[in-house]
């Protein structure tokens, strides 16, 4: 059993609106060991990337997140937390688009330089050393001369590395990734993958890595947690969960992914789309989209109950799901 | 009607710094090499994607297909007839071009219907009762509801919005699909129909489909043979099926190695390393080689021929096509 280092508990996301309220991250719980990869995987729109920016305090403006937020300290005891204190320092992000994400006019390495400053307390030369260190340690090549470069004469995978370095110039204890990887190309994408395995297995960085994309998932991830309409709809092992799936949205994500593996005939999209938080169906929230609704779907709680150990789904009929795979 | 699609010793260059600001500045000009001298033919009906590493020059080839990049030497030829550098409205249409990004290629001040009707008019397809009819049947054919002809593109999902761009470019009814990234920029789900529309559409019109693409799992559902390029050059070019399960190029084989998996978790197999290295400095010999763990001298030395069993199944690999004991 691994120390938790971040635990979310009832995380909800509130939009205003003249219409009254709604909610696009609905009551959310999630732990993070140390050296833990969480996956949360999902479409667009099912509030994944919400969720890390109110982990983070970072929700844009009209949008006011409610829940238990903690982390843990030096002892290892959990304790509640304000994000502006956390921002940066236990809790770092890597954002999806490194190019706009990076200062295009500071270069590469005053950029980890300034959080290593800010965070470590660090005189300027000393920062200065500390960001060539940190950029060679998540793996630029000549790092030195890469310090002076500008954002915008870096490739994709080295801004990639980049943000990398000075998420962890402060060496936080939880990394929020949200789609790090999906505007690099496969070799990069590979190789920015193994990087996050390696700080999370070294120096014990617990991770949330978003994406809608599940083979990446599969990839990196210990846990993972399908998200839809809001809430998780899925949770347990990777393995567990992408080989013997208890919910039919998970089901019908795997479906829908094609592989290099094998040439599929007919690959089986998703009909219609994810609804609305102003919108939320009754019930199942997946129920309008779901193959296998029947009428009591739309009473059924929308809430993760366990199915097996470790494994919850939120789906009323998830034992006839598992007849259906097997 | 879909005719043979040939591109001829196709070279794109890019000039970084023009010769005269050299000559001012006392330097020598640097010139970008995009694509490298590719030569192909596509059947009739044929689905041929191209895969590589951004860089790679698979783009600049696309936009040289639908004529909106001039080569600099080269040719592309269809159904026989040389397409010349400016090409005529009847050339344009033939070859017709998807884009990555539907959001940001479709006219946000037009509805749908009166986006597929300009093109219509334009190319004097239709007149009268049939544009608003050609309109519907296209609307069909992409497997949309009549109700989106009076939608905004603003109105449209992702999914739905790069059907219209499949529609807009099925409109002129081309004998030649260029995919540029068509799927990328959707999720995984809306991603699925989308194959499977390619798939059908092709199976039902006849068309001769390019999908430019960097996702492999992607580019096996929908294409007959591949060809993979590394720094604007082809360096395999086979059918699918021989490619996806026997490749011969070691970059292939990292692209393959690299590309993630449900049923495998990251291992210690090792990362292609580095990137590319510039296109403005081709290195010697083999393009390949400084990132090649097979690479000998002879790769440093002498560039390999595109080469094979025959001229839809090559490779450009001194050590391709020898059993895999000796290449390791």
């Amino acid at each position: 059993m691994t120390t938790t280092a971040l635990r979310v508990h009832d995380l909800r996301v509130t939009a205003a609106s003249p219409d009254g309220p709604s909610y696009p991250v609905d009551g959310v719980s999630l732990h993070v060991g140390q050296g833990e990869i969480l996956g949360i995987a999902g479409e667009s729109g099912s509030g994944k990337s919400l969720t890390l920016k109110a982990i983070l305090g970072l929700l844009p403006p009209g949008l006011t997140a409610t829940g238990t937020l903690q982390l843990a300290s030096g002892d290892g005891e959990l304790a509640p937390y304000q994000s502006h204190q956390v921002r940066g320092a236990g809790v770092g992000m890597v954002f999806q688009e490194p190019m706009t994400a990076l200062n295009p006019t500071m270069r590469a390495g005053d950029l980890v330089a300034l959080a290593a400053r800010l965070h470590g307390r660090l005189s300027r030369r000393a920062s200065r050393h500390r960001a060539v260190e940190l950029l060679r340690q998540v793996g630029v090549p000549d790092a030195e001369r890469r310090a002076k470069a500008w954002p915008h004469q870096l490739s994709g995978g080295l801004r990639q590395r980049v943000m990398i370095a000075a998420a962890l110039a402060a060496q936080p204890r939880v990394l929020l990734c949200d789609e790090p990887t999906t505007a690099l190309d496969v070799t990069v994408q590979h190789q920015i993958l193994r990087l996050l395995r390696w700080l999370a297995d070294e120096h014990g960085t617990g991770m949330i890595f978003v994406s809608h994309d599940l083979p990446v998932i599969a990839q990196l991830c210990d846990r993972i947690a399908v998200m839809y309409a809001g809430r998780f709809v899925e949770t347990g092992y990777t393995r567990d969960v992408l080989t013997h799936p208890r919910h039919p949205y998970t089901a019908a994500l795997l479906r829908a992914a094609p592989s290099v593996d094998q040439r599929g005939e007919q690959l089986a999209g998703i009909s219609g789309q994810p609804p609305d938080a102003r919108a939320f169906p009754a019930g199942c929230r997946f129920r309008p989209r779901c193959p296998l609704a029947r009428d009591d779907c739309a009473h059924a709680p929308y809430e993760i109950q366990p199915v097996a150990a470790e494994h919850g789904s939120a789906c009323i009929h998830h034992a006839d799901l598992e007849v259906r795979t097997a | 009607m879909t005719s043979e699609l040939a591109v001829d010793d196709l070279v794109v260059r890019f000039p970084l710094r023009s010769a005269m600001v050299a000559r001012l500045l006392g330097r020598t000009s640097e010139v970008l090499t995009a694509v490298d001298g590719l030569s192909f033919t596509v059947p009739p009906g044929e689905s041929v994607a191209v895969v590589g590493e951004s860089g790679c020059g698979k783009s600049t080839l696309a936009r040289c297909l639908v004529g909106l990049q001039a080569p600099t030497a080269g040719r592309i030829r269809l159904g026989g007839q040389v397409l010349p550098r400016r090409r005529t409205r009847g050339d344009r249409r033939r070859i017709q071009m998807v884009f990555q990004d539907p959001s940001s290629s479709l006219n946000p001040t037009m509805t749908v219907a009166t986006m597929l009707a300009e093109l219509l008019h334009v190319h004097d397809l239709a007149r009268g009762d049939q544009v608003r009819a050609r309109v519907a049947e296209l609307l069909e054919l992409v497997q949309l509801p009549g109700r989106i002809a009076a939608a905004y593109p603003r109105d449209l999902s992702g999914g739905q919005r790069q059907r219209i761009g499949i529609a807009r470019a099925l409109a002129l009814e081309p004998e030649v699909l260029v995919a540029d990234e068509a799927v990328a920029a959707l999720d995984a789900s809306v991603q699925a129909s989308v194959l499977n529309l390619f798939a059908e559409l092709r199976a039902r019109l006849g068309l001769t489909l390019i999908f430019i693409s960097h996702d492999l799992a992607a580019v096996r559902h929908v294409a007959d043979r591949v060809m993979v390029m590394y720094l604007g050059a082809v360096v395999e070019d086979r059918p699918a099926e021989s490619l996806f399960t026997d490749p011969q190029h070691p970059y292939t084989q990292a692209l393959l190695d690299a590309a993630p998996r449900l049923d495998r978790r990251l291992g210690d197999e090792p990362s292609l390393p580095g990137e590319p290295p510039s296109p403005v400095a081709l290195p010697s010999g083999c393009r390949f080689h400084p990132r090649c763990i097979h690479a000998i001298d002879h790769c440093r030395e002498t560039e390999p021929v595109l080469t094979g069993p025959s001229a839809t199944d090559r490779t450009a690999c001194h050590l391709a096509w020898r059993d895999t004991h000796e290449r390791r």
